[in-house]
């Protein structure tokens, strides 16, 4: 069974000439334990569609359903991280991650044993009491990733995380990502533009077009672990670019 | 006080002393004026400087926390509501162009001069700008804050304690210090037309004594105890938002 199902939904906002149509009438599914990943051009409605899942946008028609139950997405266990790390510049790395562990509902010991055990996860371990400003973009990312792990969601959403960090940081958190993934074992909607990304990481990509529909979805042929190097996905990405760009263009 | 800061001091008070070495009659030096410093702050002829400064300070302070204690939640109130933003931003320019030497006469009257007189003076005289400046902070609250709160399922006390106060205090804390150098302004006006404690009334008692050296030493002693208020101020700000500018950046 899927863990997260979304069936038929539609959102529109409304534009200066009238209602405009992100995506309409949309199906996606993420199992338990699935590495999804959404690629799309800028614009195709990739993170509202993430914002729907994450309740922060209503849809406007169709249902989310979790473990086969309609669900009001606000009530849904997620963790989101988002393009860039949105934390509270006021408050120290670890005062960020118990804002959310407090939302969750967790009592204060377990949110301090959480927050020591996540920190120390990600690598920031000697962190807890800097400010997000003394910190690095990729340190910043990482205590995002922190953040959403922590409330030990049943479903972690990631818009485009890596897109604002050099390739060399993006590759080390990426390898971070996959190993924290493969220890919670927790089921990921990830979005990106990037192809190398979506094949090194995801079981499955589904790909939109700028009208938002999925016209495309591609099981990853390849165990893990993957390496960035290998030819035979070097092979996929550029399948899967072909794919892409024959619709998109 | 910053080097800076010293620096255009001294270029007052050398204005000073040339102005009064060329017109000795009309004005006095610096050194004449803080001579009678000692008569003001004791009890000379026109009461004790420091009761007056003390009654001044009181009001100073009990008018400026009306003012904020109006400005914060209206300011806030319009940045999260449009219709109240619109409703009162209709009326702010109105109550912004008022002159407020006619504003403290009205208080005055309509209050019998009494302290309320001039509590009520500087409400509609300068709480419209400390509104404005409220409501701007409140309105540049970052919405990616506001979206990442919602993912999480921050409950909306937690979003205002965490989100909107962090964003607004720095609004607050200006609006504050604006409200202060205004206040003072409001209340010795306030004291000087009416009242028979307070700095102005000092000012009046020196005026009508023809005594300009006696007059700009209480001026002296005002001024300097309102500009280490606003000091103290700009201190406590920089305390409290040091996450914003103390901080080393990203290594």
């Amino acid at each position: 069974m899927s863990r997260l199902r979304i069936a038929g939904v539609t959102k529109r906002f409304e534009g200066a000439d009238g209602p405009l149509t992100v995506f309409e009438d949309l199906d996606l599914t993420v199992a338990d334990g699935e590495f999804v990943t959404l690629m799309g051009p800028s614009g195709c409605g990739k993170t509202t569609l993430l914002n729907v899942v994450a309740g922060i946008l209503e849809p406007d028609a169709g249902t989310v359903e979790f473990d086969g139950q309609p669900v009001d997405p606000g009530e849904l266990p997620i963790g989101y991280v988002f393009q860039e790390p949105r934390l509270l510049e006021w408050r120290t790395v670890g005062e960020n991650i118990d804002f959310a562990l407090k939302a969750a509902g967790v009592g204060p010991e377990e949110r301090d044993r959480r927050i020591e055990a996540w920190l120390d996860r990600v690598g920031l371990g000697e962190e807890r009491n800097s400010y997000p400003k003394q910190l690095s973009g990729g340190m910043r990312q990482r205590v995002g990733l922190a953040r959403a792990l922590a409330i030990d969601p049943e479903l972690l959403l990631m818009d485009e995380p890596f897109s604002s960090l050099d390739e060399v940081t993006a590759r080390g958190a990426r390898e971070d990502l996959l190993d924290l993934w493969s220890e919670t074992g927790t089921s990921v909607l990830f979005v990106t533009h990037d192809v190398a990304e979506a094949v090194v990481l995801s079981d499955r990509i589904s790909l939109m077009d700028e009208n938002g529909a999925v016209f495309e979805e591609l099981v990853v042929p390849h165990g893990r672990p993957r390496q960035f190097d290998d030819p035979e996905i070097h092979e996929t990405q550029a399948e899967l670019t072909r794919l892409f760009f024959e619709e998109v263009e | 006080m910053s080097r800076r800061g010293l620096g255009g001091g001294v270029v007052v008070l050398l204005c000073w002393v040339l102005a009064s070495a060329l017109a000795p009659t009309l004005l006095p030096g610096p050194l004449a004026v803080a001579e009678r410093l000692p008569e003001i702050v004791a009890s000379g002829p026109g009461g004790n400087g420091l009761t007056h400064l003390g009654r001044s300070l009181l009001r100073v302070a009990v008018a400026t926390a009306v003012g904020l204690a109006v400005a914060v939640p209206v300011g806030v109130a319009m940045a999260v509501d449009d219709r109240i933003e619109a409703g009162v931003s209709v009326w702010l320019p109105f109550w912004m162009t008022i002159p407020t030497l006619v504003v403290v006469l009205v208080g005055m009257v309509l209050f019998s001069f009494s302290d309320l007189s001039v509590v009520a003076a500087v409400v509609v005289a300068a709480t419209p700008f400390a509104t404005v400046s409220v409501h701007e902070g409140a309105a540049d609250v970052d919405r990616e804050l506001l979206d990442m709160a919602a993912a999480f399922g921050v409950d909306r006390r937690s979003v205002l304690r965490e989100i909107y106060l962090p964003a607004i205090l720095p609004a607050v804390f200006g609006s504050a210090r604006y409200l202060l150098s205004m206040v003072w302004k409001i209340v010795v006006l306030a004291e000087t037309f009416g009242m028979n404690r307070g700095m102005g009334a000092l000012f009046r008692f020196w005026f009508n004594e023809g005594d300009l050296t006696a007059l700009l030493a209480a001026l002296a002693l005002f001024v300097g105890v309102m500009v280490a208020l606003q000091a103290a101020v700009t201190g406590a700000e920089r305390r409290l938002f040091h996450w914003r500018e103390d901080v080393p950046t990203a290594r």
